[in-house]
C-alpha cells in the first residue's frame, strides 16, 4: 500500500475518532474561545489595544489550543493498545506521521476559524487581505501540525508527557509564531505585500519539519 | 530595585561588574564543587574498575 | 566499543585520561586567574563604557561556550544516530555538554543583562542574538527534562535524546533569522549592540581572547568531569539492575514492565 493511501488511513481514522468523541469541537474550541476572552479582561477594550495585538493573540491562543490537540492525539492511542495495533498493520512510519499530522491540521484549521471569527468580532478587527491571512493560517498549522506530531511522539507514553510537551514545542515554534503575527498584520493592515515573505519563511519551516517527521518518526515510534 | 535604576549611570558600572564577576564565579564553583562531590562519593560506592 | 555489546555495558568510562584531566582542570584554573587579572585589572577602562565593559569578557566567552556544547550535543546526537558509531559514549556526551550549554547560555543572558543596564540603561532588547539566545535556553532546557525522564530502554531513550536535540539544533538558525528579520524590518535601530565593534584592539582583545581560551580549557575539563559522573551513574544503575536479576533468577519482575506478548516481527 502507498505511503498516501497508508496516510489517509491513519487521517480518516483520527478524523472519525474525532467526530464520535467530538473532544475537539467540545473542548479544544472552547478553550480557545476563553483565552480570547481571558485577554480581553486583561487587555481593557476601551484602551483600544486589543484590535492592534489582536492578530498575536490569536496565535497565541491557537498555540495553547495546539497542545491540548496534539496531547490529545497522542493519548487515544494509548487506549486499548490502540499502538500495537498500529503497528501490527505495519503502517509506514512516514505514513503515520503524516496522517496524524494531517488530522491535527485539520483541527486546527477548523478552530483557526472558529476563533478568528471570534476574534473579529470581539475585538472589532476590519479584515483586508483575507487571501493572505488564509494562505498564511495553512502555511503555519501544517508547520504547527508537523512539530507538533513530532514532539507529540517524542513525549508519547513518557510519565510527565503533559508538562513536557509544552517546554518542548513551545520554544521551537517561536519562528511560526513570529511569521504569522507578522503577516497576519500585514494583511490586517492591508499591506499583503509585505507579508510575502513571513509567508515564505512558514512555509520553509513547514517543508522542513514536514521532512524530519517523515524521517523520525518510525524510530521514535517504535520506542513508545 | 530602585537601587539598580539609580545606578544605571555608567559611572556605577562597577558594581554590576563586581556581581557580575563574583556571580559567574560563585556559579562555576558551585557546579563544579556538587559536581566533585557526587562524582566522590559515586566512586567510592563502586569497586574500581571491575573486569567484564 | 560497538555492536550490541555498547548498549549493555558502561562502555567507556570516561572522556579523558586521568592525568589528561587533571591537567585541563590545573590549566582552568590557571587561565581563569589570568582573565581575572586582564579583566578586572589589566585591561584600561573603556572610554564610552568605563567599568561595564570588564563584563563583556566574561559575556562573550560565556556565549561562545554555549553555541561550542551545544553544536557537541549535536554532532555527538548524530553519532549516536548512525547505526555504524552508536554507543552510549555519545548519549553521555550530549547531556552531559547540553547541561553545560544551559549552564552557559544562562550565565550569557544574565551577564548580557548586566552588561547592558549601566551602559545602555536598558536590561533586555528584542535583537536576534539575544531573543535566540533566550529561546536557545528553553529549547535546551526542555532537552534536559526530556533527559531526565527514567525509562526502561537507554536505546531507545538515547534515540529520542538524540532527535530532541537535533530538532532544537535545526531550529537555531531559523529562529535567529526571523527575528533578525523581523527587528530589521521594524527599522529599530540596534542601539544595543553587544558585540565587539571592530574598534577593539590591544590590551582589550587580548583579554578577550584570555577569556575565549580559558573558558574552553574549562568547557573540556567540565565536560570530562560531567560525562564521569554519568558513566558512573550508568554504571550504578547497571549494578542495580544486575542485583535485582540475580535476586531473582529467572522469575520476571513482577509489577514492571512485563514482556509485550505480542511480538512484532522485525
Amino acid at each position: 500500500m502507498g505511503v498516501w493511501r497508508e496516510a489517509a488511513l491513519v487521517v480518516g481514522k483520527d478524523l472519525r475518532i474525532e467526530s464520535r468523541s467530538r473532544v475537539a469541537i467540545s473542548q479544544i474550541v472552547p478553550f480557545g474561545l476563553i483565552v480570547i476572552l481571558l485577554f480581553a479582561f486583561a487587555l481593557d477594550p476601551d484602551r483600544g489595544i486589543l484590535a492592534r495585538v489582536a492578530p498575536g493573540l490569536f496565535w497565541i491562543a491557537v498555540l495553547l489550543a495546539a497542545l491540548l490537540a496534539i496531547g490529545r492525539a497522542f493519548a487515544t492511542e494509548e487506549q486499548h493498545r490502540a499502538r500495537d495495533g498500529l503497528r501490527l498493520a505495519g503502517l509506514d512510519g512516514g505514513a503515520i506521521f503524516l496522517g496524524k499530522a494531517a488530522a491535527i491540521a485539520v483541527e486546527l484549521l477548523v478552530l483557526e476559524v472558529i476563533l478568528g471569527a471570534g476574534v473579529v468580532l470581539l475585538y472589532d478587527v476590519n479584515v483586508h487581505g483575507i487571501g493572505i491571512l488564509i494562505l498564511t493560517a495553512l502555511a503555519a498549522t501544517i508547520g504547527l501540525a508537523a512539530t507538533g506530531t513530532l514532539y507529540g511522539v517524542l513525549a508519547a507514553g513518557l510519565r510527565l508527557r503533559e508538562t513536557l510537551l509544552p517546554l518542548l514545542l513551545l520554544p521551537v515554534l517561536a519562528p511560526v509564531m513570529l511569521g504569522a503575527t507578522r503577516a497576519f498584520e500585514d494583511g490586517l493592515e492591508g499591506a499583503p505585500g509585505d507579508a510575502w515573505p513571513w509567508v515564505a519563511l512558514l512555509g520553509i519551516f513547514a517543508v522542513l519539519y514536514t521532512a524530519i517527521g517523515v524521517l523520525a518518526f518510525g524510530p521514535l515510534w517504535e520506542e513508545t | 530595585m530602585t537601587l539598580a535604576v539609580h545606578l544605571a549611570d555608567a559611572d556605577y558600572g562597577w558594581v554590576y561588574v563586581v556581581v557580575g564577576w563574583s556571580l559567574t564565579g560563585a556559579v562555576l564553583a558551585a557546579y563544579f564543587g556538587r559536581m566533585a562531590l557526587r562524582i566522590r562519593r559515586a566512586e567510592k560506592s563502586l569497586p574500581p574498575e571491575p573486569e567484564r | 566499543m560497538s555492536g550490541a555489546g555498547a548498549t549493555h555495558t558502561v562502555g567507556r568510562d570516561r572522556l579523558l585520561d586521568p592525568r589528561v584531566s587533571r591537567a585541563f582542570g590545573w590549566a582552568s584554573l590557571v587561565s581563569l586567574v589570568a582573565l581575572g587579572l586582564f579583566g578586572l585589572w589589566g585591561a584600561p577602562e573603556d572610554a564610552t563604557q568605563k567599568e561595564a565593559q570588564r563584563l563583556m569578557y566574561l559575556h562573550v566567552p560565556s556565549a561562545w561556550l554555549a553555541y561550542l556544547a551545544f553544536g557537541v550535543t549535536a554532532l555527538a546526537s548524530l553519532l549516536f544516530l548512525w547505526p555504524r558509531t552508536r554507543s552510549m559514549v555519545w548519549d553521555r556526551l550530549a547531556g552531559a555538554s547540553a547541561e553545560l550549554g544551559v549552564l552557559f547560555t544562562a550565565l550569557t543572558l544574565i551577564l548580557g543583562s548586566l552588561w547592558g543596564r549601566p551602559v545602555w540603561g536598558i536590561w533586555w532588547a528584542w535583537d536576534a542574538r539575544l531573543v535566540t539566545t533566550a529561546v536557545l535556553f528553553f529549547l535546551y532546557l526542555g532537552y534536559l527534562a526530556l533527559r531526565r525522564i527514567p525509562t526502561g530502554d537507554p536505546v531507545g531513550a538515547g534515540k529520542r535524546n538524540a532527535i530532541a536535540a537535533l530538532i532544537a539544533f535545526v531550529d537555531v538558525p531559523i529562529v535567529h533569522f526571523s527575528v533578525e528579520w523581523w527587528r530589521t524590518l521594524h527599522q529599530k535601530a540596534t542601539v544595543f549592540n553587544p558585540q565587539l565593534s571592530a574598534h577593539i584592539h590591544g590590551v582589550m582583545a587580548l583579554t578577550l581572547w584570555i577569556g575565549v581560551i580559558a573558558f574552553t580549557i574549562l568547557y573540556v575539563y567540565l565536560l570530562d568531569r560531567r560525562y564521569r559522573l554519568a558513566a558512573l551513574e550508568d554504571e550504578m544503575e547497571q549494578r542495580e539492575v544486575d542485583l535485582a536479576i540475580a535476586a531473582r533468577v529467572g522469575t520476571p519482575r513482577d509489577g514492571g514492565t512485563a514482556p509485550d506478548p505480542v511480538e512484532v516481527g522485525r
